[in-house]
Parts: C-alpha cells; structure tokens; sequence
C-alpha cells in the first residue's frame, strides 16, 4: 500500500503563534513530517470479529526525508480486580477508604474502567483510572517500565472524602500543566426528581435497594443509595430536596481536577466554577484560561469557562466566568454547521458556589417549576425550557441568578436562550497545530433534529437525522473562544441494498457514534466509537489535512474504546485504549437485526472481562 | 422410518446405544422433526413467555388484572433484580413489540376433536422417560460425548423422598413438595410437574470422605434454611457433636431440633463440605445454593385417576428440565448484574451456551432441557427452545437464586402430614393441602392463591380458564366467599382441573407436539386466546398504578 505522506507544520511554530506556553520538547518534533497508520481491515470473520486487532506499522517520515516504520502491537495491561501492589485495581470504597463489602462480605470490584492519564511527577508515572460508577472512583496506579513492557507497581483509590466522593467519573484530559480532568457525568442528579415541589419529584424508599416507595427501581433513588453507601449516612431530608447532612445533591455533576504530587501524595479539587449538568469531560485550551465542557445525555448544553487568571498549576480555588453556547444554524447538510456565541451565565469562584451547596438548596429555591400543560404551553410568569429531555416551565426567583448560573447551570442556560439541543456529546480535544477544538457528537437525532416532538421552545438545532454521528471541528478565535462549529467527519447509515448491510448499520468505512477523541499530533485526530452500529468498535486516525480516514484499532465485538490518552515513561510512549465491556452489546445490522448475536452468546468468562492496555511501539518522539 | 427404527434399535439394544455420533444425532432429529439446533427460526427474545403480552385491562367490565406480580416484583436480597415496574408496563424490546407467540392465537378444537378421549389417555400414561425394561431411555439415546445433563433420575423414591436406582443405590437426588407458582404452574392451567434437588457429592460424605445419607440430609436442612433465609425444623433430632457444627446456634454442641440463623457467619455445611466451607472451595450465603446444587424438574400431562376420581400426574412427561449451579456468584456480583438492567437500553436479551449444555444465566446457573419429539420421545431441547427457559431463569424479581420451587417447598416433617416436604407428587399429592400464606408490603398477611384470584379477577394470566373462573367467581366477577373458604383448607379445589378440562388441556398441547411448534409458544390453549396483544403500542400501559411486591 502507497502511504501519503503530508507534512506537518512544524509544532514550535505553531506555538509561537498561538503565543501559549506549553511546556513541550520541541526538539525532537520538530524532525517528524508525517506519521501513517497501516489500516487495519474490516473484520470479516468470526476470528477478526472476537478479537483486538490494531495496526501493524506505523510509518514515521521525517524532515530530512527518512522514512522508519515502526511495529505496532496491543498490550494488555491491567485488568480490574488485579492486586497491584498492596491494593486491588476497581474495588469500590466507602468514604473512610474500606472496601465497600455486601453482606456476605464479598468485595465489589468495578467493571468500569474509563477515562485514563498517564501523568509524569518528577521521577515518578502514575496511571489515572476512572471507574464510571455511582459512587464514583479514581485510581493512581503507580506505573514503570521493564523489559520494554509498562508495570504496575501498586494502586490506590484516590481519597476524595474531603469533597464527599464523586459520581460517575467518565472521560478524562490532561491540563497544559499535567493535572488531570474528570468529567462527573451525572445523569440521575436532576433536582427536579429531589424537591417535593416539583412536579417531577420522585419519592425514594431511602432503604438501599433503589427503589422508590411502591418498591420500583428508579436510577435516582439508585444514585441516592449509592452515593449513602459510599457516605455511610442516610440521613436525608426528603422534604428539602434530598440534602443530608453530608449528602447534597447539588455537590455533584462537575469537573474533578487531580494532581500526583512528587512526594507520592495526591491533591484533588471540584471545580464548581464548571457548572452542573452531566460533564463528559473538560478540556483545558493552552492560554490556560480557558476550558471547554461537554454535556451527555439528550438535550444538552455546550459549556466554556473562563478563568480570571491563567491556571499555571493545581489550585483548589478556581474563580472565573462560565458561559454556554448559543448556536446560529448556518447549513443543515452533511451534520450541519453553526455560528456560535456564548450567553454568560455568571461569575465565581468554587467556594462561593460550594458555600451556596453547603446552605442545602433545592431547585424551588432557584426557580419555580411546573410542567407544560396538555398543549404544551406554560402559564404567564413561566418560561418553557428543554433540558435533559424533559420540558419544563421555569420562572427564576429574585435574587437568584448566581445560584441558577451554578448549580442549576442548564436550566439556566435554556433560560437565558442558550442552546440546549445537543445530544449525546462526547469527547473533546484540542489541535494545537491549527487552533481547532474537537467534539464528538455520539450521534444526531432527537433533540438535534428539526423541532422534536414539535415542542422544542427554541428550535435552534434543526438537523436530518444521523444516527451514525459526526464530530464536529470548533474554530476558535485568538482568546480561544469558538466562533464557528462544523461537521468534518460524519458517519452514514446504510441502505438496505448496500455493501455491508447484512451486519452494519453504518457504513463501515465511516465512522459510527464517535466518543474519546485525542489528537496526538502530525494532523493525526484520533476517533474513537462507542457503538452497537458497527460489528467491532473502532478507532480512526484521520488526518486533518487530507480528510483520510484509517482503522487502526478494531476491538472484540460488543466492546467500546474507552480511556484513550497518551503519555511516555522512560522515553517510551504508550497510546492508551481500554477495551470496556466486550461481548456484552450486540451490535446491529441496516435491517435492525443482531447477526452476531451467536458470537456474543458464545463467549466465555474470560472474554468478558474489561481490559485497560495500549498500542506499543510507537516511538516516543511521536507522542511527545 | 428411519429415525424411528434406529432409535428402536437403540432401545432394545441398549448394550450398544450410544455408538451414533452427536452429529448424526441431532442432524437426525433436524430432520425428522423439521427444526434446527442451533438456527434461530421464529426470534431470539423467546424468552418473554406468552403471558407477557396478556391485556390486563378488560374491555367489558374496565378492571384491571394484576397476575404480572407474580413474576415481576422486587426481589430480596441477594436477589438484587426488581422488575416491579413491569407490572405498570408493557416494556418490550422494539424487536418484541409484535407478539411472536403465535400458536396463542391459534382455535385448537378441530384439531382437538379428532383426539378421542382413549387415545389421549393411552398416551399420558405410557411413559417416555422409562424403557419397557426400566432404563432410562435418553441415557442410552444421547450420543457417547454429550457434553450436557444425561438424565439419571429414576423416580423411584423411598419414604424419605431420596430417589434409588433399580439396584436400590441413591442416586442423591430427593424430590420436595411445593407450591406450584400462582396461575401458570397449576395443572387446571394445563400441566403438572414435579421438582428434584441434588447438591453436589461432597454434601454427602462425613468427615472420613465416606457416603453417609444423614449427613446428605442435614446439609439439604442446612441448605434450604440458608436459602430461605429462616430457621428450618429437622425431621429427627440430630447430635451436633458428630459433626461438629452449632446447628442450632445454642452456643454449645448438643441435641438439635432445627437448622437456626441467628448468626449467619457462624453457620456451617457438614461433613466433608464443612471442610472444602472451611477451605473456601465452596461457599455459604443466605439466599444462595452452594456450586454443584442442580435441580430436575419434569413437565407432564394430566392422567385421571378413575379410583379417586381426580386429577394426577401422568407418566408422559411434556418437558424434562435441568439446572445446575456452574459457579459462584458472591452478592456483589449479582448486585452490579442486576443494577446493569438500569442503564442498558431495551434490547433483546443474550442468554450465552448452547443447546447442548445449556444456557448460563449471570447468577452462575445453566439451564437446559428435553422436550417431545413428534412422535412423543423426548429429544433435546434446540437452541432456540432453550432461550424459552431463560426469561424466567434469569432476571425476575421473584425467584431466589432464579429458581422459584425451592422457596416454596413445604417444611413440614411429620410424613403423614398434609405439608410434609420430602415427597414426590407420585408419594403424596394436593388433595388436602392447606393454602400458604404470603407477607406482602403495604398489603400485610394473604393467603397466597386468594389474593391472585382477587387481584388478578380470574385463575389464570389470559383469564380464560372457564371452569376454575366458574367456581371462584359470581357471574359478577365477585369472589365466591365459601370458596375461598373451602380453598384455605384445600388447593386441590382450585389447583385441579375436571377430567374433561384435563384431556382437552393433554389434547391442545399434544397438537403442538405434533407440529413441533413450541418455538411459536407451549401453552395449551384449547381455542384463540382473547386476552392478549398481538402487537403493542410502545406507550401501551398495564393500568396498574400500585406495583404488588411480595416479601
């Protein structure tokens, strides 16, 4: 196979012309011109569908015309429920760090792995791992390198009992200073299920099993118990939105920050300044000012948030403005593109906000709420918002828009006529060599689609269905604030007379409900799936400049790529991909049907089994 | 026919059964059969059984039934699934909305009025478990290699309830009463059936490794108090000191008159697999079986016993079901499979194995099965037929450990009393049981039967029983007080169908064993059932706001 080989612009300058300060080592970048992939095929047998295959060779092409191909492989490296050291990787803890054991006395260990960052501090290199769980959990595992392979030398979940636990840690970036961002993506934590006065209010049994009170499992009792048992309190007061004496609700749903300390310790801080809603993840732009949030689920925002001043280092106390995006539709063809603005919502600093969570608010402090009537209207006073799928009626109390900003920041948003018609959006990155942001729309339809439902109070969003996805590129300006957002790569679902259709639902040589994104560099983005729509879940190298599009990860079937990050120990470099959940989705043909359900029931135990690992081989200067 | 011959062959000859390959087997049984093993022919979400899709809410009189609760409820610990919402909804996979048990809609009664009454009778009662010479016939039928259950139950109890072979060895399985579950599970809705509990070998050594059957028997005491979760009264006094375990949580080893709870860590199997307790090779829970239990659980036909003039379980099995614990699963295990159904999108369930050894469900099982063949000899149940077992083997709020019979074993140990528990329906049948009664919250103390017939306003889930409806309820749909009354004190009222009900239900199902239709549902319906969607919208609801949840 002939490679294209394109040439880059050389990094340093760049970053000259981006005036940031990113600490980077230049000089070996600055010889590479080009890196390629070899593809990886579509899998076609039962062999190439179970198992993980990723690119032979990575061919690097260097300034003074050298080509060195390099051999790539897939390294498994660790499993949860593995003992690392001391400790066992995954296993759920209680606030006061012991195991949160179930009556028979067994261990829960998470099945979860997620967001990953390998984080250099001083001499040492810790892994960080998130477990997408309610409570949520991170672990730092302290990692070497030996014969040529990464090692783990001991693990540890890292304390958070000073901000009572966190939930759901997703995905995960690294700041321009080596920190490391967590995304707390809450769904349950609406407060219109947690205050009494709400029409949406839900009434929990409290009794630990996830019930409400008719004895119907309901995921916001559930998160509620969880997070009592991770507490180890259950003292809530039903009648003032669920807050406990430990537990408020409005304590979580937002961006975790983490920092490994050269003495081995490790400091962590919630950044209330981000906002509430269902955070994916947060990415911090170079100007170290500025950080961009996603939102999951359906009907969601686009987040921003400036600092006050630039974040050079892990500070517990971030203060600044937060603004969510407002959005233009320009073109409704090939996923669209859109002019964007951004409608502030307010100003402060973590411990303002977490001042107004320890008053034990609920959402009728904030706002009034009730639900549309049979048209679909609100009465006078109120106005009708659309978030997290749900239609609401808001009117906002005197007094109180600080508070709304905060911890209500998407109803907020809506109320102020910000966008909050996106679905599903994921993964985010930043491409320093062309000043673009990344972001991954998992797929567009619903709340995304020309008036949903024909309900939609803003309609701002009025695109074809696509439930194959796209990611979208984000211009940004000279502050790093995005003015401009547009679909460069989308996914296509196929007809029924189509090659592939008997097993994909979308086309294999596209891209189906994109998730981590990661740009390494060399107009290399990385997409990788989160999908029942392709037979094996894949990750793509794109490159920026010639729009090419190479597999060179396919996973077992019926697991997503999660955790995709970058790092190098002992000037060896690792290009993280967890295999999560394999054999467990099913995935679907054009005619909806599952044909290789046959694959999913075959597999045995040890197929199961969620693993963190990487591609090995890729030379440090690459990643660098 | 060549089938039929070989398989004659292998039955007279049983000295060289066996020989034919377990290619040719099934290759054999795809053809004469007209199914296949391992294609999926009508849908792989089968497992959802027919009543899933009864209308509760009657277009006539505008009630609503509730007999969902039986099945879908909120489970107790460690059976961390709760489904209870089911009852509210109709939440059905998209692939699922249209209903795809098609022989439910099927009017059975010309098919059923070419059956005569002789011919039906001659057939319940000829066995097809048994050989004339008393072997069992799939054990000499199923292929050398067969990698799955081999039945070696031979149905020949002694007063204890423990199953021998002809040679008068134990073959360790015991057979238990029960309760039959409410509505689908009582032979007036179209079958009877019988279950066996085996635990593994090690449960029936002593300490020296030597078979002892009071050692097998106190572990089954141990074993159904740890399972139920209560205290269990021994049918004899047993000595702890012989085995060195406080049964009955005293404080000190001495005479024991029952299994208690009072302190669950201290609780201990005996014998030999106090030892492997001890090792941590096997394991104890509440509401858990130890690896290796297994359970057999035959379906059969109606027979009517002309001395007596009632309904019994005939010789003719319809289905011989199997199930064997494979692994362990501790409690967190099963709270984080059970607390996955949150966040997984409606999708058609994966039950993972295959027809020959049987599906695994998440909480360690496998399931596996033998049904009729065309002409009545029991086969393997095919992949598909397999998946069949699986809905209600796996996530339901209602069983424990997914196995419902257990639970429901009468605990009575005098064997001259109506609930004594270690019998065969063959030893002791229903006539005369008293009717259980059930915790339920919010709700308090019912009698269990009762209080399905009020809440469900029939005696079965498509409420087209005719018979049992008529003796329970006025012509208002009100209940019959002295019937009630009368079933307190007697389930067979109830539970027992009339000898001309019998043989239509023996007849309606011995049509679906002609056409080896079970994959398109096996309820013996006599006619169409009215009672039931054959498509759904997906907001359809069930009508029933307050989910019933039983304790």
């Amino acid at each position: 196979m002939k490679f294209l080989f394109i040439t880059a612009t050389m990094i340093i300058s760049t970053v000259l012309f981006n005036g940031c300060s990113m600490h980077q080592n230049n000089t070996s970048i600055k010889n590479i011109s080009s890196i390629e992939f070899s593809p990886i095929t579509i899998s076609t047998n039962e062999t190439e569908k179970k198992t993980m295959r990723v690119s032979k060779k990575l061919s690097v092409k260097y300034t003074d015309g050298t080509i060195k191909n390099y051999k790539l492989s897939y390294k498994n490296f660790l499993k949860m429920g593995d003992k690392i050291g001391l400790n066992t990787i995954g296993l759920m803890t209680d606030k006061n760090g012991n195991s949160l054991k179930n009556l028979d006395g067994s261990e829960d260990i998470s099945i979860a792995p997620d967001g990953n960052s390998l984080i250099n501090v001083a001499k040492q290199s810790y892994l960080i791992t998130h477990m997408e769980e309610s409570p949520g959990s991170i672990y730092k595992t302290e990692v070497t390198v030996a014969n040529g392979r990464l090692e783990a030398i001991n693990t540890a979940s890292i304390d958070f009992s000073a901000m009572n636990g966190t939930i759901v840690n997703c995905a995960s970036t690294k700041t321009t200073y080596g920190s490391h961002l967590s995304g707390e993506e809450d769904y349950a934590f609406n407060s219109i299920y947690a205050d009494k006065n709400s029409p949406f209010f839900i009434d929990c049994a409290l009794d630990g099993s996830g019930s409400d009170t008719l004895g119907v499992l309901n995921e916001f009792c559930y998160s509620i118990d969880q997070m009592s048992k991770y507490l180890g309190k259950r003292d809530l007061d039903k009648n003032n939105g669920y807050n406990g004496s430990e537990f408020m609700l409005y304590n979580y749903g937002y961006t975790i920050e983490v920092q490994p300390q050269a003495d081995g310790s490790t400091k962590s801080a919630r950044h209330y300044v981000t906002g509430k809603y269902t955070p994916e993840l947060a990415l911090m732009m170079p100007n170290q000012k500025t950080i961009y949030m996603t939102d999951d689920g359906i009907a969601k925002g686009l987040w921003k948030f400036v600092s006050d001043d630039k974040i050079k280092e892990f500070q517990a106390e971030w203060s600044g403005t937060l603004y969510s995006a407002k959005v233009d539709q320009v073109s409704a063809v090939n996923g669209g593109s859109f002019k964007l603005r951004w409608i502030k919502l307010g100003h402060a600093s973590d411990s303002e906000v977490k001042k107004m969570i320890d008053a034990k608010m609920k959402l009728t402090d904030i706002f009034s709420i009730t639900k549309p009537d049979d048209k679909g209207n609100c009465t006078t006073g109120f106005r009708k918002i659309y978030e997290d799928d749900k239609m609401e009626c808001l009117n906002l109390k005197k007094g109180r828009k600080k508070e709304a900003a905060f911890l209500e920041s998407r109803k907020y948003a809506a109320y102020k006529g910000a966008t909050t018609e996106f679905i599903k959006e994921e993964g985010l990155t930043y491409n320093v060599d062309n000043n673009k942001l990344y972001v991954a729309m998992s797929t567009i339809e619903k709340s995304m689609e020309d008036n949903y439902k024909g309900l939609e109070p803003r309609n701002d969003i009025k695109l074809e269905k696509n439930s194959c996805g796209a990611v979208y590129e984000l211009t940004l300006d000279t502050d790093y604030s995005a003015t401009k957002m547009e679909a460069i790569v989308i996914g296509r679902a196929l007809n029924a007379t189509d090659m592939y259709a008997d097993e994909w639902y979308c086309s294999p040589e596209k891209i189906a409900n994109p998730d981590n994104l990661l740009y390494i560099g060399h107009n290399t983005l990385l997409i990788s799936e989160d999908t029942t729509k392709h037979v094996n879940n894949m990750t793509w190298a794109y490159n920026t400049k010639t729009k090419k599009m190479t597999r060179i990860a396919s996973l077992p079937i019926g697991a997503e790529v999660a955790g995709v990050d970058k790092g190098i120990v002992d000037n060896k470099a690792f290009l993280f991909l967890n295999i999560q959940h394999p054999f467990k989705d099913n995935p679907e043909a054009q005619d909806n049907s599952k044909p290789n359900s046959k694959l999913i029931e075959d597999a045995t135990d040890e197929q199961l089994k969620a693993i963190v690992g990487y591609i090995d081989g890729i030379p440090a200067e690459v990643l660098q | 026919m060549l089938y039929s011959s070989i398989l004659l062959i292998f039955i007279v000859f049983s000295v060289s059964a066996n020989s034919i390959n377990k290619h040719q087997y099934i290759s054999m049984l795809e053809k004469h059969n007209h199914i296949s093993y391992s294609k999926i022919v009508n849908s792989r979400g089968i497992y959802t059984v027919p009543i899933c899709y009864a209308k509760t809410k009657d277009k006539f009189t505008h009630t609503v039934s509730n007999s969902c609760y039986i099945c879908h409820t909120k489970g107790s610990r460690p059976n961390y699934n709760n489904d209870a919402s089911l009852q509210q909804k109709y939440s059905f996979p998209i692939q699922m909305i249209k209903n795809p048990f098609l022989n439910i809609f099927k009017d059975h009664k010309k098919e059923i009025k070419k059956i005569d009454d002789k011919m039906i009778l001659k057939y319940v009662r000829d066995s097809n478990y048994f050989d004339k010479n008393g072997s069992i016939t799939l054990s000499n039928v199923l292929p050398n290699k067969w990698k799955g259950y081999v039945p070696d139950c031979y149905f020949n109890f002694d007063a204890d309830g423990f199953d021998k072979t002809l040679k008068g060895k134990y073959t360790l399985w015991r057979a238990y009463r029960y309760y039959p579950v409410a509505g689908m599970f009582w032979p007036t809705n179209g079958s009877s059936d019988d279950v066996m509990i085996r635990l593994s070998k090690v449960f029936s050594k002593d300490y020296g490794n030597v078979f002892d059957i009071d050692v097998y028997k106190l572990n089954l005491a141990i074993v159904e108090a740890v399972v139920k979760q209560k205290d269990i009264s021994l049918e004899n006094p047993v000595n702890e000191k012989k085995y060195g375990v406080d049964i009955n949580q005293n404080g000190i080893l001495d005479i024991a008159k029952s299994v208690k709870l009072n302190s669950y860590e201290k609780m201990s199997y005996v014998g030999q697999a106090k030892s492997l307790l001890n090792k941590k090779m096997i394991h104890l829970a509440l509401g858990l079986f130890p690896e290796g239990t297994e359970f057999l659980h035959s379906v059969r036909y109606l027979d009517w016993n002309d001395k007596e003039k009632h309904v019994i379980m005939a010789a003719h099995m319809k289905e011989l079901r199997y199930a064997k614990k494979k692994s362990w699963k501790s409690y967190s295990d099963l709270e984080r499979e059970a607390r996955k159904e949150l966040y997984e999108n409606n999708t058609v369930s994966i039950f993972r194995g295959n027809y020959e050894e049987g599906l695994r469900n998440e909480m360690g099982w496998v399931y596996q099965g033998f049904i009729e063949d065309r002409d009545g000899l029991l086969r393997p149940q095919t992949h598909e037929e397999t998946i069949s077992c699986m809905g209600c083997h796996s996530h339901l709020g209602s069983t424990t450990d997914s196995i419902f019979s257990f639970t429901r074993k009468f605990e009575g140990t005098e064997k001259k009393s109506e609930n004594y528990g270690w019998n065969h329906w063959s030893q002791k049948g229903l006539i005369g049981v008293k009717e259980a009664k059930v915790y339920y919250e919010n709700l308090g103390t019912k009698f269990e039967y009762s209080f399905y017939l009020k809440n469900n306003l029939s005696s079965s889930a498509f409420r087209n029983n005719t018979e049992a409806d008529k003796k329970f309820f006025t012509q208002k749909k009100q209940l019959k007080r002295s019937m009630i009354q009368k079933l307190h004190n007697d389930i067979s009222l109830l539970l027992l169908p009339s000898k001309e009900r019998a043989l239509k239900l023996n007849k309606a199902y011995k049509v679906l064993v002609t056409e080896q239709s079970y994959i398109y549902g096996r309820y013996a319906n006599i006619e169409t059932i009215q009672n039931v969607f054959d498509n759904f919208n997906t907001s359809t609801t069930t009508g029933i706001i307050k989910p019933i949840i039983r304790r």
